[in-house]
């Protein structure tokens, strides 16, 4: 096993042991490999050169299982089936169309899947599943046997061993890992780190829940505790009701509020004994001014009279504010006896709290 | 291989839908009960504010309904007979009408003549003091056209009872 760094040098090399398909590395992989690439025996690849009128091995790879239906062991859907186009002969007229000879290179299924299989549980995810020596003769397709070819490249010495196996890091030859059996170790990472933004979210989520959870139950306990207060008052306004919550209470207490200021304003009496003693207060010390009608109602009054001028009635006016709202002079005129006759109109309810709700 | 990428995915994916579902009704919950702490924090301040004012009311109004019960069965114009001649003021009485009003009350006018200002509050003072809920409705004062130092009081009053009795 070649190790490179990240310049593609070799760094050092590491080597295994193959039961069957279980693999037992020397000594523990102790680099976090980025990357991982496997050159399978060559033996373990069987070959079929095929002349086909197609320009590529993409389109090859797609024709290939059809080709070969009848010339393999078994249906060529057990099969993974790679293409690799043989160089052009130099004979070959400039123009000239093909066929090009392809070189079918395949495996058995079962075989590859037990291959990464025992990989993956040595920790390993190849992106690509080449083969050296293959690929080390790729240029030289159709100069003589495959199998003689090849043969010939199993005896590579090391250090060309490593430049092959470089190149076919850059751009692997051919690669075993399709369909089924696609690298998927870079989707593996993106959902990594999607379960990563995830798992980020839904512990905020969760934090937000517990933080609206506890303002929830802060919230309850408050409201429990003024529901009773306000309960315990509900009950002293109104023995005997105990209704099971605060909804609508405050509705209620409004309600009988005005019921009841609207009762007890039809039971009120004019207050015409108090009215005369405070109009006594508040007439000028010095005279000037006479009231000749009154008239009380419950909630308004009207003063007439006459004085010896506006300002002495204002000041009356003045006066009567102590005692009297929107106290207000609604007409002067001169009088028969040559005097300022006037009117001064007021309420007699002063504005209560609440009202109007 | 995929079969564990798509439970794990499946997994994180129910974890994301249960906790953003666990949010909303943490959230729905928190209003809710913000909602309701707000509404009992106003029937609080409602309570509190007015509770003295109605229970003062309430009070009063048994006072008042107490007095409207005490009539003993004797009509309006008899109080005030009662209470003209108490005060030296009966020939003073110059009409008294009664006029239609609500089931449990009687009215009436009265007109009094040449009254002094000392007789005037003397009738209203008396008036207030009845142990039943005698009202005075309007008072309307004007001088006497042939003596101004007099008053002329023209006055709506009425005699409040209970709602049953007629």
């Amino acid at each position: 096993m070649y190790i490179l760094d990240e310049e593609g040098r070799l760094r050092r090399t590491s080597s295994f042991g193959l039961d069957g398909m279980e693999f037992s590395f020397d000594e523990p992989l102790s680099e976090d490999l980025e990357a991982s690439y496997v050159s399978i025996p060559v033996e373990w690849l069987d070959f079929r050169f095929i002349e086909l009128d197609i320009p590529d091995a993409g389109a090859a790879r797609d024709i290939l299982p059809f080709e070969l239906d009848g010339l393999l062991l078994d249906a060529p859907s057990e099969y993974v089936i790679e293409a690799l186009m043989a160089p052009v002969p130099e004979t070959q007229e400039a123009g000239q169309a093909p066929p090009r000879r392809v070189l079918a290179a395949f495996i058995k299924k079962d075989r590859l899947m037990a291959l990464l299989d025992g990989l993956g549980e040595a920790g390993l995810d190849p992106r690509a599943v080449t083969s050296i020596e293959l690929a080390s003769v790729s240029g030289r397709l159709g100069e003589a046997d495959v199998w003689e070819l090849v043969e010939g490249a199993a005896h590579m010495d090391e250090p060309a061993r490593v430049d092959q196996a470089r190149a076919e890091m850059g751009s692997p030859t051919i690669n075993m890992r399709r369909g089924d059996f696609a690298f998927r170790g870079d989707m593996r990472k993106g959902l990594r780190s999607l379960a990563f933004t995830v798992s980020l979210f839904v512990g905020l989520m969760l934090m937000l829940t517990m933080v609206f959870s506890l303002k929830a139950v802060s919230a309850g306990r408050t409201a429990d505790a003024l529901e009773d207060n306000v309960l315990g008052i509900y009950g002293e306004i109104f023995p005997g009701q105990k209704p099971k919550s605060a909804r609508g209470l405050s509705y209620k207490v409004r309600s009988k509020l005005k019921e009841l200021r609207s009762k007890a304003g039809s039971m009120e009496s004019v207050e015409a004994l108090d009215m005369l003693m405070e109009l006594q207060r508040a007439m000028p010390a010095g005279g000037g001014v006479r009231l000749m009608d009154i008239t009380l109602d419950r909630d308004a009054v009207l003063f007439k009279g006459e004085g010896k001028d506006l300002e002495v009635i204002e000041q009356v006016r003045s006066a009567m504010e102590s005692f009297l709202s929107d106290v207000k002079i609604t007409e002067t005129g001169k009088a028969v006896s040559g005097l300022t006759g006037f009117t001064i109109s007021a309420k007699t309810a002063m504005p209560q709290e609440g009202e109007g709700k | 291989m995929s079969e564990n990428i798509d439970r794990k995915t499946l997994i994180v994916l129910a974890a994301a839908a249960a906790s953003v579902l666990l949010f909303i009704v943490a959230l729905v919950w928190s209003g809710s009960a913000a909602a309701r702490l707000s509404e009992i924090e106003r029937a609080h301040e409602e309570m509190s504010r007015v509770g003295g004012e109605l229970k003062e009311l309430m009070s009063k109004v048994e006072g008042l309904e107490a007095r409207s019960a005490a009539s003993g069965g004797k009509g309006l114009l008899t109080f005030i007979d009662q209470i003209s001649e108490s005060i030296g003021i009966k020939d003073k009485l110059a009409s008294q009408k009664s006029v239609p009003s609500a089931s449990n009350e009687e009215k009436a006018e009265l007109s009094f003549e040449k009254l002094t200002l000392n007789e005037a509050a003397n009738l209203f003072h008396r008036i207030g003091a009845q142990p039943v809920l005698l009202l005075v409705k309007r008072v309307v004062m004007a001088p006497s056209f042939d003596k101004p130092d007099l008053i002329m009081l023209d006055m709506t009053v009425s005699l409040v009872k209970p709602k049953n009795e007629n």
